[in-house]
């Protein structure tokens, strides 16, 4: 039995360690595109600062899974499902193979987008989302006075705060009308924007670039759509990510915006059927929100650990069920001050939806009620516990009896044990 | 291998398995030396209150740990020897992804060092700390099987004694 997995990431790593837990001789292959043994992602925006040594950035040999193949610089360009093979091209010898699988994990992440403005094609615009990207934007930063960041998500803070810390004049445009506003509602968008202010980052919020002006091969300035003209020495783009479907439909697989999958995370076919032996996992899967039951492409390294650890086990022979994803699920700490957001932060109340917010400087919590359930939450400062506060939204729970708990300030997992049915109360007692 | 396990009708509340481990996770490890220590020595168990009843929590070392698996920077891992939920701090970087997904709420933040706190049952020791200082032995820390099959034989027991209803009847 042979399982390969395409991607090399949280959803990757996380299938491999589950068929290993399942099945411990079955031969398992990781092709991964990158020239680079398999990273944390997340912790690309370091190598731009270099804060954090390159080797606490790679996953330790001794916590992968045993008897893995990983094979670097493979890129599988196309997948026959008749014949179980795919193509592989490899990079480092611009040779190409076809590769037999017994089964397949589609684990190929996404890609930044890079809108479609003048200019933005070009050297000295940058996108973060590789190793090599990361370091790209070190290099070109090293002779840098000044940054233009497109995009005040998460990616772009990432890149402003870790071009901030090289002492580069940075300045964040970002269409919507605050920073971070995915993650963000207003009010926590305002207690950060006091932290961003206060590390000398600039934001212009409400407008986008029109337009990036070089000399020769020197980016030398963006103009905005208001006209406005700043100077800048590179451009960091963070609008958001694509999924890389390229693969799945090489194969004939079905796509919308992302892969779509079953509740197995096997992939289907044109007419709707499960693809028996091809499993998706990862930012490249297109899912239900958790929450709203949205169809969603999430993009999150949680969701992608949790559907790698499912389609991992039921390619080894398990049965485990995917509920959905989350399309919010972040923490994060942005100017010395954390922040957790999960659900649907943004609901307005009325139609069954009640909001409890409240800010004590800069701690600020908010909770978002849909009939019993608990559906948003947001953390600023003051984070712990919030975990329990997840598993409430991730449970669909009822909590109309916990209400008066969950708007205190200590509500804690005793809360929740004490309010489960009578029945686990009386087993407790008898203990 | 071996948990700890509560048996909440126990515990007092006296707090005494909060200051053990606070003082068994600092430098001095002396309750009198410790409190003054930079940075603060800090607890990883928490006794809770609730409906006026006392409810220690604890890290259970989840066997498919959320925070293992949401660590973004593979500092969480399973200790290979004593199974344990481990936070490496070389490589923690303070993202606190793992105090939004542990269902218990038992992994604390150590603020002075941007790092998270969370239980490692006391490596080389016996019993951890607060097993240890418990008073009243509302805590024990035993081998898994060895505590379920006694939960199972009280259990039975109790129905057997008619002192708790059977289900459905």
């Amino acid at each position: 039995m042979r399982h390969v997995i395409v991607g090399s990431s949280a959803a990757g790593i996380a299938a491999a360690e589950a068929i290993r837990k399942r099945d411990p001789i079955a031969e398992v292959v990781m092709l991964s595109a990158e020239p680079r043994p398999p990273y944390y992602r997340p912790l690309i925006p370091y190598l731009i600062y270099g804060e954090k040594p390159e080797r606490e950035m790679v996953r330790e040999p001794r916590l992968m899974p045993r008897n893995l193949d990983v094979r670097l610089n493979v890129r599988a360009t196309d997948l026959d499902l008749a014949t179980h093979t795919l193509i592989l091209a490899d990079h480092s010898t611009g040779g190409s193979e076809t590769f037999p699988y017994d089964r397949l994990l589609i684990a190929t992440g996404a890609s930044p987008i890079r809108p479609d403005i003048p200019g933005l094609d070009g050297p000295g615009v940058f996108t973060l989302r590789t190793w090599e990207d990361a370091m790209n934007i070190a290099k070109a930063a090293g002779g840098a006075t000044h940054a233009v960041v497109l995009g005040a998500g998460r990616i772009g803070m990432k890149a402003a705060f870790a071009l901030r810390h090289l002492g580069v004049g940075v300045t964040v445009i970002e269409l919507l009308s605050r920073i971070v506003p995915q993650q963000l509602d207003a009010a926590s968008a305002a207690i950060f924007a006091e932290a961003v202010l206060n590390t000398g980052i600039v934001t212009i919020l409400g407008h986008t670039i029109a337009k990036v002006n070089r000399r020769g091969k020197r980016t030398t300035s963006a103009v905005l759509d208001d006209g406005r003209r700043l100077i800048t020495d590179l451009v960091v783009v963070g609008v958001g990510v694509r999924p890389n479907l390229e693969l799945a439909v090489s194969g004939g697989l079905r796509v919308n915006r992302g892969l779509l999958v079953d509740d197995h995370l096997r992939t289907r076919l044109a007419d709707g059927q499960s693809a028996p032996d091809v499993f998706a996992a990862g930012d490249v899967v297109e899912t239900t929100d958790i929450v709203t039951g949205e169809s969603i492409v999430s993009g999150i390294w949680t969701n992608a650990a949790t559907m790698g650890r499912i389609a991992g086990d039921n390619m080894a022979g398990g049965n485990a069920v995917h509920e959905g994803a989350f399309s919010l699920l972040n923490a994060m700490e942005l100017g010395g001050l954390p922040v957790i957001s999960v659900g649907d932060i943004h609901r307005e109340p009325g139609d069954g939806v009640e909001v409890f917010a409240e800010r004590r400087g800069s701690n600020y919590r908010k909770l978002v009620f849909r009939g019993n359930r608990l559906i948003g939450l947001v953390m600023v400062g003051e984070i712990e516990r919030a975990g329990v506060y997840q598993t409430l939204i991730r449970e669909k729970a009822d909590v109309s009896a916990l209400r008066r708990e969950l708007l205190g300030p200590r509500f804690h997992y005793g809360h929740y044990v004490h309010a489960k049915p009578k029945v686990v109360d009386r087993y407790v007692r008898v203990g | 291998m071996k948990r700890i396990f509560v048996r909440p009708d126990l515990c007092t509340a006296c707090m005494t398995c909060e200051l053990a481990c606070a003082v068994e996770h600092s430098q001095a490890k002396s309750i009198f030396a410790s409190p003054l220590e930079s940075p603060r020595p800090m607890k990883r168990v928490f006794v809770e209150a609730s409906d006026g009843r006392k409810i220690p929590i604890f890290c259970r070392h989840c066997e498919d740990a959320p925070c293992v698996a949401a660590c973004i920077s593979g500092a969480l891992f399973r200790d290979p020897v004593t199974d344990a939920v481990i936070c490496d701090w070389g490589r923690c970087i303070g993202c606190w992804t793992c105090v939004m997904v542990c269902p218990y709420g038992v992994i604390g933040r150590q603020l002075e060092l941007g790092k998270a706190v969370k239980c490692d049952l006391c490596p080389g020791r016996e019993a951890p700390a607060c097993v240890a200082a418990c008073p009243t032995k509302a805590l024990i820390y035993e081998e898994v099987e060895t505590f379920s099959k006694e939960k199972r034989l009280t259990f039975a027991a109790a129905v057997g004694a008619d002192s708790i209803p059977r289900p459905g009847g």
